[in-house]
C-alpha cells in the first residue's frame, strides 16, 4: 500500500444517507473516504491504492455484502472489513465473521463505536501486513533474485508486499531487462497461489497463427498438424498464475480474444465447442507504454483497464545506480563458481559509469562474460567489454599522462597499447617503475592482491623487474 | 414545526435532536427523504414489495440521523408490511409517512 492510502476507507452501502453521514464522520477524523453504492463498485475500486479498511453494508441489492466480503478476501485476505447490519440480522453477522469480517456494527450506527472499531481495524490491518512482511523475511521467502536498496526499489518492494497478499490483476511495465518476469514470479511465489503453476508466455515470441492454440489449446484435428488435443495456457494456469509477457505486441484480433476471456472467464479450445473456465491470476508485462499505445489506437482501452488493475512500474537501472554494485556482486556470486570472488574497484567504477540501456539483464550478461575471460580473483577493467571502457571517464590507476614523464619507461611511453594485455602490462610496469621496484607499493597503487600481482608479473615476463629496479635505486 | 409527537408546550423544532455534527448535512438528507417519499406511493401501486422493504430497511438504519424517532418506527413497519405483502398496512404506513415528511421543514423553508 502506498503511504498516502494508509487512511483510505471504503464505505459501501446502497443507502445514500448512510454514505453521506459516514463520509462526514470519517472525514472529520482525518480519514480519506471513498463512498461506493454497492458491492460491484467496491470490487471495481479494489486496486491500488488499496484501502486501509472497508465499512461494508450486508444488505444491498445486486452484489450483496456477503458475496462482496468473500470476493474482497479472495483478493486480499488481510484487508479488514467491518460489516454494517441491522440489529435483527444475527445469522448474517455470524456468517460474515466466519467469512473473515474483522468486526460488525449494527444500525443505527453509533459514531463513537464506529470510530473506535474502525481505528482498531486499521491498526490490525497494518499489523497483519507487517507480520506478513516479517514472515517473508524470517522464512527467507523475500524476493529471490530481486536485488536493490535504492528508493526506487524500496517502493517496488512495498508494492510487492501488497500484491502478494492480494489477487488483483497486475500490469508490470518497464524497459527491457528490468526484471519483469522475475517480479511476476515473485508475486506468484509469495502469493496465495504459490502451490499452483506459474505459466509464462512471451506473446512476442508466439507466431500470430499459433496464438489461439497456444492460449486456448486445441482439439485433435482442429487444424493441419493438430494431431493431438493440446491444453492451452489458460487451462494450464488453473489455480496458479498466468504471466503474459509483452502484451503490447498482441494483434488487435488477439486483444479481442483475450478481452473476451477476461470478461467472461470462459473460453473454448480451437476446434472445440465446450465452454471451459480456468481460475488463474493474471499478471502481464510490457516494455511499451500501454497508455500511449491506447492513445495511438494500437491497444484496446477496455483491455488496458482490465490488465492495469494494479500498475507496477520497474525502474531502469540507470535510475538506480546505487544498486549496481550489489547487483554485480550478486551475479559474481551466482555465476562465478568460486573461481572469481569479486570485482576490482577499477572495474566496478566502469560498471557504475555506464548507463545500462539493457538494464539488469545487460549487467548480468556483462558480468557473466567477464567471469569467462577473467583469470584473476577479481574481475578487472580489462575483463569488461569495450563499450564500458569507453564510458569510463576516470581510470582508477593513473593514466600515462598523469604520471611523471621521468617515471615512465621510455619504451612503453612511446607506443600505443594494441591489446588489453599490453595495457595491463604497461600499467604494471608503470607502477613498479614509479615505486622503484617496491612490490607492496605497486600492489597498493594497482589495488590488487599479492597473488594476482605475482601472477601478472609472471604472465607478462616482468619477474626480474623488481630486482632490477631495486638495484638501480 | 415542532418535534412530531410532542405537545404544544414543548416548542423545540424537530431538528433540535439532530446530531450537531450532522446539521450541515440535513438539507441533503431531507432531499433524499423527500425523493424517497415521492417514490413510496408509486412502489405501492406497482406492488414492488422488494423495493418497499428495502426502503423501509434503509430508513430503519438512517432515521436516527434526522432526529425523528417516528420515522424509524414507520420504516420498521414499512419493511415488515412489505415483506408480508400486506397492502392495507403498507397504505397506512405510507399515509403516516407522507404526513410526517410534510411536517419536516427547515428554518428557511416556507
Amino acid at each position: 500500500m502506498s503511504e498516502d492510502s494508509s487512511n483510505l476507507i471504503f464505505v459501501v452501502d446502497d443507502d445514500p444517507n448512510q454514505l453521506m453521514v459516514l463520509d462526514r464522520w470519517l472525514s472529520r477524523e482525518g480519514y480519506k473516504v471513498l463512498t461506493l453504492e454497492g458491492g460491484e463498485a467496491c470490487l471495481e475500486e479494489l486496486s491500488e491504492p488499496l484501502p486501509a479498511a472497508i465499512c461494508l453494508d450486508l444488505n444491498m441489492p445486486g452484489l450483496d455484502g456477503m458475496t462482496t466480503l468473500e470476493q474482497v478476501h479472495e483478493r486480499n485476505p488481510i484487508l479488514p472489513v467491518i460489516v454494517l447490519t441491522s440489529d435483527d440480522a444475527v445469522d448474517s453477522v455470524v456468517r460474515a465473521m466466519r467469512l473473515g469480517a474483522r468486526d460488525y456494527l449494527t444500525k443505527p450506527l453509533d459514531q463513537t463505536k464506529l470510530l473506535t472499531t474502525l481505528r482498531n481495524a486499521v491498526e490490525v490491518g497494518r499489523l497483519a501486513l507487517r507480520v506478513s512482511q516479517l514472515e517473508r523475511e524470517v522464512e527467507g521467502r523475500g524476493y529471490p533474485g530481486i536485488v536493490g536498496s535504492s528508493a526506487a526499489m524500496k517502493s517496488v518492494f512495498r508494492q510487492l508486499d501488497r500484491l502478494c497478499v492480494s489477487d488483483v490483476t497486475v500490469l508490470i511495465h518497464g524497459e527491457s531487462g528490468t526484471g519483469k518476469e522475475l517480479v511476476a514470479r515473485a508475486i506468484h511465489q509469495n502469493g496465495s497461489r504459490s502451490r499452483g503453476p506459474f505459466v509464462a508466455v512471451n506473446l512476442a515470441a508466439v507466431p500470430e497463427t499459433l496464438m489461439e492454440s497456444e492460449l486456448f489449446g486445441h482439439e485433435k484435428g482442429s487444424f493441419t498438424g493438430a494431431v493431438n488435443r493440446r491444453i492451452g495456457r489458460f487451462e494450464e494456469a488453473h489455480r496458479g498464475t498466468l504471466f503474459l509477457d509483452e502484451v503490447g505486441e498482441m494483434s488487435p484480433q488477439v486483444q479481442v480474444k483475450l478481452l473476451r476471456v477476461l470478461q467472461e472467464r470462459t473460453f473454448q479450445r480451437v476446434g472445440g465447442s465446450a465452454k471451459l473456465s480456468s481460475d488463474f491470476r493474471l499478471v502481464t508485462a510490457s516494455h511499451r507504454n500501454l497508455e500511449e499505445e491506447v492513445k495511438q489506437g494500437r491497444f484496446r482501452q477496455d483491455l488496458y483497464f482490465r490488465l492495469a488493475v494494479f500498475d507496477l512500474e520497474l525502474p531502469p537501472l540507470r535510475g538506480r545506480k546505487e544498486d549496481i554494485a550489489a547487483l554485480a556482486q550478486s551475479f559474481v556470486k551466482r555465476h562465478g563458481g568460486g573461481q572469481v570472488e569479486g570485482i576490482a574497484p577499477g572495474a566496478m567504477q566502469m560498471l557504475l559509469n555506464y548507463d545500462w540501456p539493457g538494464n539488469v539483464r545487460e549487467l548480468e550478461n556483462t558480468v557473466q562474460r567477464a567471469l569467462v575471460v577473467a583469470n584473476h580473483e577479481e574481475i578487472q577493467p580489462e575483463d569488461l567489454p569495450e563499450r564500458l571502457r569507453a564510458a569510463a571517464p576516470q581510470p582508477v590507476v593513473p593514466s600515462p599522462e598523469e604520471m611523471a614523464p621521468e617515471a615512465m619507461p621510455a619504451e612503453s611511453a612511446q607506443e600505443a597499447d594494441t591489446t588489453l594485455e599490453d595495457h595491463a602490462r604497461r600499467l604494471l610496469l608503470q607502477a613498479l617503475t614509479k615505486h622503484e621496484g617496491n612490490a607492496s607499493a605497486a600492489m597498493r597503487e594497482l589495488n590488487i592482491g599479492r597473488t594476482r600481482f605475482y601472477r601478472m608479473l609472471k604472465k607478462f615476463g616482468l619477474e626480474d623487474k623488481i630486482g632490477a629496479l631495486r638495484q638501480s635505486k | 414545526m415542532t418535534e412530531p409527537g410532542s405537545g404544544p408546550a414543548e416548542a423545540k423544532p424537530w431538528y433540535s435532536r439532530v446530531d450537531p455534527d450532522l446539521l450541515e448535512l440535513l438539507p441533503g438528507l431531507l432531499d433524499n427523504l423527500r425523493d424517497d417519499t415521492e417514490q413510496l406511493a408509486q412502489l405501492a401501486v406497482a406492488e414492488d414489495y422488494l423495493a418497499l422493504a428495502r426502503l423501509g430497511h434503509n430508513y430503519k438504519g438512517s432515521a436516527v440521523y434526522f432526529g425523528v424517532e417516528e420515522l424509524g418506527r414507520l420504516a420498521r413497519s414499512l419493511e415488515i408490511s412489505a415483506k408480508n405483502r400486506d397492502r392495507a398496512s403498507i397504505a397506512s404506513v405510507i399515509n403516516d409517512w407522507q404526513t410526517l415528511v410534510k411536517e419536516l421543514r427547515l428554518p428557511d423553508e416556507p
